[in-house]
């Protein structure tokens, strides 16, 4: 059931994904337009996004856990400083490949190459990292979430 | 400085509703799965095979996969996304997934993470949108590598 759920999540994002034209890597260019003209496109639908997002969690506050079982993931909390050097690369990343790994998964299932070339290197750079931080072996630190 | 509104040319609705869509996704795997939804972190967590997390995983990102065969099945037109040259795809996949590591930085992610008044979240999600911008202003002036 659980597994169900979170392929009706994915399968509802990518749509949004698709519906919305965010998973275009064109989209992101709109923001520095040669001519001048700003398209803000990518911003409203970050918005929309959101605010839906906001409205139903706020809703469903003090509620800590999964309706279907197990534990929830906890919001990342302290070493801000790390995770805005992350988030700085990430959105380096972000605005040279036009990818992020969410509208590249939706555009692997379009069979389009370069997404399956960018999660490749996203995959390389996440394998990269751990071999660096971790002298050569393989360890999660942490949980992921809350950015 | 212009700016271009979409709902001058009649394609605003789409981008709403996909939008809420996204944001529908992301509230419903919380509230249904507890997990939070990012793809680098899923991928990050399957890479470390960490117990637990990977039939949630796996199947969200086959959602993903599927939702354009879904989406044209039902009569959705098929559009393909339209590609940076090769190069950009390496550099940019690699810094993503140093920076998705480096500081458990995702753009699905923070912005979870803002709708639960993370300043941790606030201060990834705008160096997340400083990055791309430098990277778009970087583009500009190396060419487009593909994107027309």
């Amino acid at each position: 059931m659980i597994r169900l759920a979170a392929l009706f999540c994915g399968l509802l994002c990518g749509a949004g994904l698709i519906i919305s034209g965010l998973f275009q890597p064109a989209l992101l260019q709109g923001l520095a337009n040669p001519a001048g003209a700003w398209d803000i496109t990518l911003g409203l639908g970050i918005v929309s996004a959101f605010g839906v997002a906001a409205v139903i969690l706020g809703l469903t506050r003090g509620r800590s856990r999964p309706l279907l079982g197990g534990e929830a993931e906890p919001i990342a909390e302290g070493q801000t400083g790390k995770a805005v050097v992350g988030g700085v690369l990430f959105g380096l990343g972000w605005g040279l490949a036009g990818f992020f790994p969410l509208a590249a998964l939706v555009a692997l299932g379009m069979f389009a190459p370069g997404a399956g070339l960018f999660l490749a290197s996203v995959i390389g750079g996440m394998l990269v990292h751990d071999l660096v931080a971790n002298r050569g072996r393989f360890r999660i630190e942490g949980l992921r979430s809350g950015g | 400085m212009g700016v271009t509104l979409d709902i001058l040319q009649g394609t605003f609705g789409p981008v709403i509703l996909g939008g809420a869509m996204i944001g529908l996704a992301l509230a419903l795997l919380r509230i249904l799965t507890g997990r939070v939804m990012s793809a680098s972190g899923m991928i990050g967590s399957l890479l470390g095979g960490r117990e637990g997390l990977a039939a949630t995983s796996i199947a969200f990102i086959g959602g993903l996969f599927i939702a354009p065969s879904v989406l044209v099945a039902v009569g959705v037109a098929k559009q393909m996304p339209v590609e940076a040259g090769w190069p950009f795809l390496v550099a940019g996949g690699l810094l993503v997934g140093v920076g998705a590591r480096l500081g458990n930085s995702s753009l699905l992610g923070s912005i979870h993470g803002v709708t639960q008044r993370s300043r941790r979240a606030f201060a990834t999600l705008f160096a997340i949108m400083a990055g791309a911008g430098v990277a778009v202003a970087l583009r500009q002036v190396l060419g487009t590598g593909g994107v027309a």
